[in-house]
């Protein structure tokens, strides 16, 4: 499980930690030189979060960084981290 | 902008749900809370359709028959092999609208998830095995009144 804070909510204005849930897809496959220079990729999601203290919805747009071996499949909100 | 404890991870930024995904996220959540009482609502539907069903066929075969008209009885096991099939549709579908015993805590969210999807899966199964069933009961009403009106045909000529 890894975790993002989000540190302005935009409907209470307080900071707010969440636990995110990332699927990621490990391939294995031979290391060349190509692979070394490889930078990771920005996958870029929107996902819904929740507000504990207005208690409503909003949304963040979230970058996250991939490689060829290393891919995203999901990413799943679950639940506030700073309880 | 925020921070974040995952170098992987960056919140680009934050705002109000715009009204598109605000739809979006209500549909999910419709189609979520829906989606158990859907599968029940067809059986309903279905249980209905397939009783209804046997007396229509019954109706139609009053309909092509003579007055006074007695079956043979190779006509009689035809003819009631539709309606018999018909009430086996209905059965299942019975089955399908029974309500499912489970045990699952409100404070655990996968055990909740887990018996949805058990629901979700056992009442697609059956609803499946009904229409099915129900489809072919509709196929042995078609070929039961053609075969009795060639028979009919037969007979009179």
């Amino acid at each position: 499980m890894e975790t993002i804070t989000i540190n302005q909510c935009p409907l209470c204005g307080k900071s707010h930690t969440y636990n995110l849930e990332v699927e990621r897809s490990f391939v294995i496959k031979m290391f060349t030189a190509n692979e070394t220079r490889e930078r990771p990729k920005p996958v870029r999601i929107t996902r819904i979060f929740y507000c504990p203290i207005k208690e409503s919805e909003y949304q963040g747009n979230l970058t996250m960084y991939e490689t060829s071996d290393r891919q995203i499949k999901n990413v799943t909100v679950k639940g506030i981290a700073d309880e | 902008m925020s921070d974040q404890e995952n170098p992987l991870i960056v919140v680009e930024n934050v705002t109000e749900v715009t009204p598109h995904n605000k739809a979006l996220y209500e549909t999910g959540k419709s189609l979520l809370i829906d989606s158990i009482t859907t599968g029940r609502e067809f059986c309903k539907f279905m249980i209905t359709v397939s009783t209804s069903a046997i007396p229509i066929h019954l109706g139609l075969l009053k309909f092509v028959l003579p007055e006074k008209y007695t079956l043979t009885f190779n006509q009689g096991i035809i003819t009631v092999i539709p309606a018999v099939i018909f009430l086996i549709a209905s059965i299942v579908f019975t089955v399908g609208y029974y309500p499912q015993i489970g045990k699952f805590s409100l404070d655990i969210t996968e055990e909740i998830e887990r018996e949805r999807n058990k629901t979700i899966k056992r009442r697609k199964k059956i609803t499946i095995w009904g229409f099915v069933i129900f489809i072919v009961a509709t196929l042995a009403m078609i070929f039961c009144l053609t075969y009795i009106l060639t028979d009919l045909n037969k007979n009179a000529s």
